[in-house]
């Protein structure tokens, strides 16, 4: 069976060594959530990955797509027309938190070069979303990050990383990556205080 | 620069200041030619109405106003319940004209197609289709001129029609009732004497008629914010006491000259509504009657699209005589327009909007296939460079780049 993580679920538009943008079909927004972490090639080379979280999901509009949310008695068929025979795609930012390099080795690190345009986007699997976020390198670059909501991008990443675990590691894993972010953000408690509560393991059993 | 604005500011206030005195001007002329519809609005004038339109062709006064088909002309008639289910099906053209300056003459017609099953909750069938003609039969005309952009247009419009036809055709056995909306006035008029397949595309158009006519397909031709001046020359023919029928005194509108009627109807129709059916007494008409017979006649109406509450927006509907012969036929497809118009706050009927824009090429897609045909020329060994104006209108049309020039401190 085709995983989810087999088949793209975007493509990228524009992209710098800091992160890239990507646009999908309004088919795919089931399978994009904030936080996520997705995968593009920089060159030829399939050794060769950038990894980067998922944020800025949106959706552009149009004169006609206006129009439509104006008027009030739109049928089923219209709506169905716009959403799968327009070019109206999702756009979705990305910033980069790592590559794999040409030696199989993940490093927390910005990129040597981007992604091209119209490279296909994946979703990582479980077991690549462990091995990326198996260090808290990363964090550094996600909290410095200009123009992105970093706390709130970065608790949804660790959300997601501590479900791709055994859930008895669930909580240590949480609490190290509190412990990090404490570090980080030892000279700014308002944004330390808003990450710790967001990622706060209330629902991870404690063995 | 190419517009310079501050020398047009006078000359648009002037526009302004003119257009608002002619307002109130037509305003005036507008509750006359509401005084003579209520004064014929009794049923029993119809048989008159007529008499008169039928007096006034028989003196070869050069009538063209409309002549009321069966119902009285003060009845504003609502559309039928919107049927539960329907096809519909809309179909436009665009086109790109023979450039001199290119690097090979060609003409690219592109022709798009929507079907929507109505209350399917399906999502609707797209089609665009592009032409290609650069064969000497279809750029040059007998005399080796070079087809004019009015050709263009024609062939453009006559294989809109065969595009409805077409489909409409493919969709024989699907559910009814069956709209099948085209762009425009179904009496082409754009078929002129430079056209060297003139007859031959007459003969294209008529065949698509009678296709659609064939399948029962409720074909309509939309015109949007219609500028058509029948009815006020019907009112003002009423108006002329019998003995003053001549081509001078029908030459103008009398004293609702200047009005349309549009300008009569928006005070009258309500959301929905439709005038009642008339017949355009025009040379093309007859013409129409006479090459299709009597069911390809052209019968028109005018109806309000607005939503309740906003203010009138009217299209004028034509329709063949098979479609207004079927009175239950024409309610339902009235009804089908005006749900497909509620689609858009513009109140344009969405599937047209979008056959628009599965058909209009724009200025990027033209250079794309420029570069395409540059390059299957190359391909061949043949000369493919643009003429010297075509290269200088591109360097100086492309995106500009812009130098400031410093100030001195």
């Amino acid at each position: 069976m085709t995983k989810i993580w087999d088949e793209p679920i975007a493509y990228v538009l524009r992209s710098s060594t800091s992160g890239f943008s990507a646009g999908a079909g309004l088919n795919q927004i089931d399978a994009l959530a904030f936080g996520m972490i997705v995968k593009a090639q920089p060159g030829s080379d399939p050794r060769e990955v950038v990894y980067g979280l998922l944020y800025d999901i949106h959706i552009d509009d149009d004169p006609l797509v206006r129009q439509l949310v104006l008027a009030e008695a739109v049928s089923e068929e219209t709506i169905r027309d716009q959403r799968q025979h327009r070019i109206a795609p999702v756009e979705m930012s990305v910033i980069s938190i790592g590559y794999r390099d040409l030696d199989g080795r993940v490093r927390q690190a910005l990129p040597p070069r981007p992604p091209i345009s119209l490279a296909p986007v994946f979703l990582c699997s479980d077991s690549e979303s462990r091995e990326v976020t198996r260090f808290f390198d990363y964090f550094r670059l996600v909290l410095s990050a200009p123009g992105v909501p970093s706390e709130q991008l970065l608790a949804a990443n660790l959300v997601r990383a501590a479900q791709t675990r055994p859930a008895d590691e669930q909580y240590d894993f949480l609490i190290e990556a509190g412990r990090e972010a404490a570090r980080l953000l030892s000279g700014d408690m308002a944004r330390l205080d808003n990450l710790l509560r967001l990622i706060y393991p209330h629902n991870v059993v404690v063995e | 620069m190419a517009l310079e604005f501050h020398k047009l500011t006078d000359q648009v206030e002037k526009m302004g200041q003119d257009l608002a005195s002619q307002k109130e001007e037509l305003d005036g002329k507008v509750e006359i030619a509401i005084q003579i519809l209520e004064a014929h609005a009794d049923p029993a004038f119809l048989p008159y109405i007529q008499d008169r339109v039928a007096d006034a062709v028989s003196k070869d006064a050069g009538y063209r106003g409309a002549r009321p088909l069966d119902e009285p002309i003060m009845n504003m008639i609502p559309p039928a319940p919107l049927p539960e289910t329907a096809t519909i099906i809309a179909t436009d053209g665009s086109q790109i004209a023979p450039n001199t300056h290119g690097a090979a003459l060609y003409y690219l017609l592109n022709i798009g197609t929507i079907v929507v099953n109505h209350g399917s909750g399906e999502t609707p069938e797209i089609i665009s289709q592009p032409y290609l003609f650069y064969e000497p039969e279809y750029i040059y005309t007998q005399d080796k001129g070079l087809i004019t952009a009015g050709t263009v247009s024609a062939r453009r419009t006559v294989n809109e029609m065969a595009a409805l036809a077409e489909h409409a055709w493919y969709k024989r056995d699907e559910v009814r009732p069956m709209l099948a909306l085209f762009d425009g006035s179904l009496l082409i008029l754009g078929i002129g004497a430079d056209v060297p397949d003139r007859d031959q595309l007459y003969g294209i158009y008529f065949s698509a008629m009678t296709r659609l006519l064939e399948v029962n397909a409720g074909l309509c031709g939309y015109i949007d914010r219609p500028r058509s001046s029948f009815i006020v020359g019907l009112l003002h023919l009423l108006d002329l006491p019998e003995d003053l029928v001549s081509r001078a005194t029908l030459a103008t509108n009398g004293r609702i000259e200047g009005l349309h009627d549009l300008h009569v109807f928006e005070t009258i129709l309500q959301p929905g509504e439709r005038t009642p059916l008339f017949v355009q007494m025009s040379p093309q008409n007859k013409d129409f009657r006479r090459s299709g017979g009597q069911t390809h006649e052209i019968v028109f109406f005018y109806m309000n699209v607005a939503a309740p509450d906003e203010r009138a927006q009217l299209a004028r509907i034509e329709i063949p005589m098979w479609v207004a012969n079927d009175r239950q036929f024409v309610g339902e497809l009235q009804a089908l327009i005006y749900h497909q118009c509620q689609q858009l706050m513009s109140r344009y009927p969405y599937v047209l909007t979008r056959a628009d824009e599965l058909a209009v090429v724009k200025g990027d897609e033209t250079k794309q296939l420029n570069v395409l045909i540059q390059v299957a020329l190359t391909r061949y060994g043949l000369d493919s460079t643009e003429s010297g104006k075509q290269i200088n209108k591109n360097s100086a049309r492309s995106r500009k780049t812009r130098f400031e020039v410093q100030q001195a401190k």
